[in-house]
């Protein structure tokens, strides 16, 4: 049996995106394959909506590049990617069936039917207004107009947040399905992990404009250990095994650590970390690696004061 | 796409649309109350005249200059009104056009569709553009409708002057194309609807006031026309007369100003002092220092729709020019 390698469906090599002097995002680059859902997060102002901007072509990169199926987004209309921004924007004075012909209108592949579904189920009145809209239902509205593009991969930026909770599960419920029967890959940023996590397959973790982990998340825990080890025992010496972030206390020392190989020491407690604790190791430790040099020497001199920051 | 353009400019284009109603209802209303009163002061039955100055007869010539002097001022500020609304109208239609999809974040919706740039842009201009020309074209049909109804007396004076020339013809579509050009573009490129009016405005009275007050007299070279001294004045009152003065035997035109008294101060003798112009003997003494007699440099009548059709080609140029940079912009500056 041989192996397929996975389509690649968005691709970025060094993208970056300035505003004025500062950069938004810096240095970027990942392959995501097709048919992920993929996580993308970070901290407010890691270049999250930049990148989504950058990849659905409503924004031209600084430098490097960046291709979804193989060709550049911007300058020429998307087909097989739908987007959703941050603020959700709609013609606030189309109602909601007018929206609906827009996108008709815009998008040769459209599924009129799906739209009118996605759009009964979030229960939205045909006539109402966009802008008498509440937030979470313009939100609803702007990914079934995504959505009905019937598109290979969805960009959204954070699409669940001015959603109740219920609205929240019926999107992702709608979102999965899509997933599930065509193959659907999603790119989509948040800063709850906790809204797609054990939905997501893929990682994409920013900070300040750059990507500090990119691939699999079933590959990145694998990666990843908690190592609680006693703190009379070596300190900090974790061999050949990258320290991401180490943590001390008085009895103990408890260390994020991207492992090489079989990990064990003496009198080590190895055990699997959440993905919410790598992103929150990695953010961490990018924070301090800001004001004393480089990630790995970061890290240790946070280990050597002990003075690291509680997660 | 069509509709999504229209639907999507319908407030903007239908105020747009309603200015252009309340002007068309100006010009007709205003067409039918000077007929009413040619009619109701009998000036039919005295065969109407093509001209004021044709009239013959004191007492026709002062019903009809009542009627002409009566609807004089509506007939000047219906070509104010013209000339300033179609460059309001389009520069208004324009900048809201792009700058709105800003401030509205709704470019993001616009721009990640399937459809590219390039047809969103020319999609959404050549909606508004239609209503906009096609708005202006109906005001000068309406003009013309009134202009004409009685004789050509709107008309036929001050051809090339500002106001007059470009409410007939295709001047006005070709500034009211201008400045929606002008406003989209700027538009685009400012993102913000005020500030984008303001600018394309000012820009739009700037180019107005250098074409119709010094570019237009310069498509053609003027024509010399040479009046001998006793002969009639040549120049028709349509023509646009550019420069007047003595014209020498070489073909030179002498300004009758300081400077140039040598010329003539000789042939101002004591005896003709009290008459000079109707003087022959004067007129044989300029005629023996090498002046023939006056001459007059004119842009003639007859090549009004000559202008016309240069005036609308450098606009067409001008707009294109300008929709090009909108273009480009959102192709490859787009931040």
């Amino acid at each position: 049996m041989t192996v397929m390698r996975p389509a690649i469906a968005v691709r970025a090599a060094g993208l970056g995106r300035r505003y004025g002097r500062s950069w938004a995002l810096r240095d970027c680059t990942f392959d995501l394959p097709e048919g992920k859902v993929a996580a993308l997060v970070g901290a407010n102002g890691a270049g999250k909506s930049t990148l989504l901007r950058l990849l659905a072509g409503v924004l031209t990169p600084s430098e490097g590049s960046a291709e979804v199926f193989g060709a550049e987004p911007w300058l020429r209309g998307l087909s097989g990617v739908g987007f959703v921004a941050q603020e959700k924007p709609l013609y606030r004075g189309f109602t909601v069936a007018e929206t609906l012909r827009m996108g008709r209108a815009m998008n040769p592949g459209w599924d009129q039917a799906y739209a009118a579904a996605l759009v009964d189920r979030a229960g939205l009145g045909m006539r109402t207004r966009v802008g008498a809209l509440s937030g979470g239902m313009r939100a609803s509205l702007a990914l079934a107009v995504a959505l009905a593009r019937r598109p290979r991969l969805l960009l959204l930026d954070e699409p669940l947040a001015e959603m109740d909770p219920i609205a929240r599960q019926d999107a992702m419920r709608t979102l999965m399905v899509e997933v599930a029967e065509t193959g659907l890959g999603v790119l989509m940023s948040t800063h709850v992990l906790a809204d797609v996590d054990g939905v997501c397959d893929y990682l994409l973790l920013l900070d300040r404009g750059r990507v500090l982990l990119a691939g699999e998340t079933d590959d990145i825990l694998a990666e990843h250990r908690i190592v609680v080890a006693s703190h009379r025992a070596e300190r900090t010496d974790f061999g050949p095994h990258r320290v991401v972030r180490t943590q001390v206390s008085e009895r103990q020392v408890t260390a994020l650590v991207r492992r090489d190989g079989e990990l064990v020491g003496d009198g080590w407690v190895v055990s699997e970390p959440t993905l919410d604790e790598v992103v929150v190791g990695h953010l961490l430790a990018s924070a301090q690696s800001d004001s004393g040099g480089s990630a790995e020497s970061g890290s240790e001199a946070a280990a050597q004061s002990g003075s690291g920051a509680a997660a | 796409m069509i509709w999504f353009a229209w639907r999507q400019q319908r407030a903007t284009l239908l105020a747009a649309i309603g200015v252009i109603l309340v002007g068309l209802g100006y010009l007709l209303y205003y067409r039918f109350a000077m007929m009413g009163e040619v009619t109701s002061t009998d000036l039919w039955s005295r065969s109407l005249p093509d001209t004021v100055a044709s009239t013959d007869g004191p007492e026709f010539r002062s019903v009809a200059d009542s009627v002409w002097v009566h609807f004089w001022g509506q007939a000047q500020t219906a070509r104010t009104g013209m000339v300033v609304g179609a460059m309001v109208i389009g520069v208004c239609v324009g900048a809201s056009m792009f700058a709105r999809e800003w401030e509205q974040q709704t470019y993001l919706v616009a721009l990640s569709q399937s459809v590219s740039r390039a047809r969103w842009f020319v999609t959404k201009f050549a909606v508004a553009a239609a209503v906009v020309l096609g708005g202006v074209v109906l005001w000068e049909l309406a003009y013309a409708w009134w202009a004409r109804s009685a004789g050509n007396w709107m008309l036929d004076q001050y051809l090339f002057r500002p106001f007059y020339f470009e409410s007939q013809g295709l001047a006005l579509p070709a500034y009211a194309l201008f400045a929606l050009a002008l406003g989209a573009s700027g538009g685009l490129l400012i993102r913000r609807t005020v500030p984008a009016i303001v600018v394309a405005a000012a820009v739009v009275a700037g180019v107005f006031a250098g074409v119709s007050l010094y570019l237009r007299w310069h498509y053609l070279p003027p024509v010399m026309v040479t009046v001998p001294w006793h002969g009639p004045r040549s120049m028709d009152g349509e023509a646009h007369l550019m420069d007047v003065g003595y014209l020498s035997n070489t073909g030179q035109l002498i300004h009758m100003g300081l400077g140039k008294g040598e010329l003539w101060n000789p042939c101002v003798s004591v005896e003709n002092v009290a008459s000079v112009a109707a003087s022959d003997s004067y007129y044989g003494c300029m005629t023996q220092r090498g002046l023939v007699g006056f001459g007059e440099m004119v842009q003639p009548a007859s090549r009004f729709w000559t202008f016309q059709v240069m005036e609308f080609g450098l606009f067409l140029v001008l707009s294109a020019a300008v929709l090009g940079v909108g273009m480009w912009w959102l192709r490859k500056r787009l931040r």
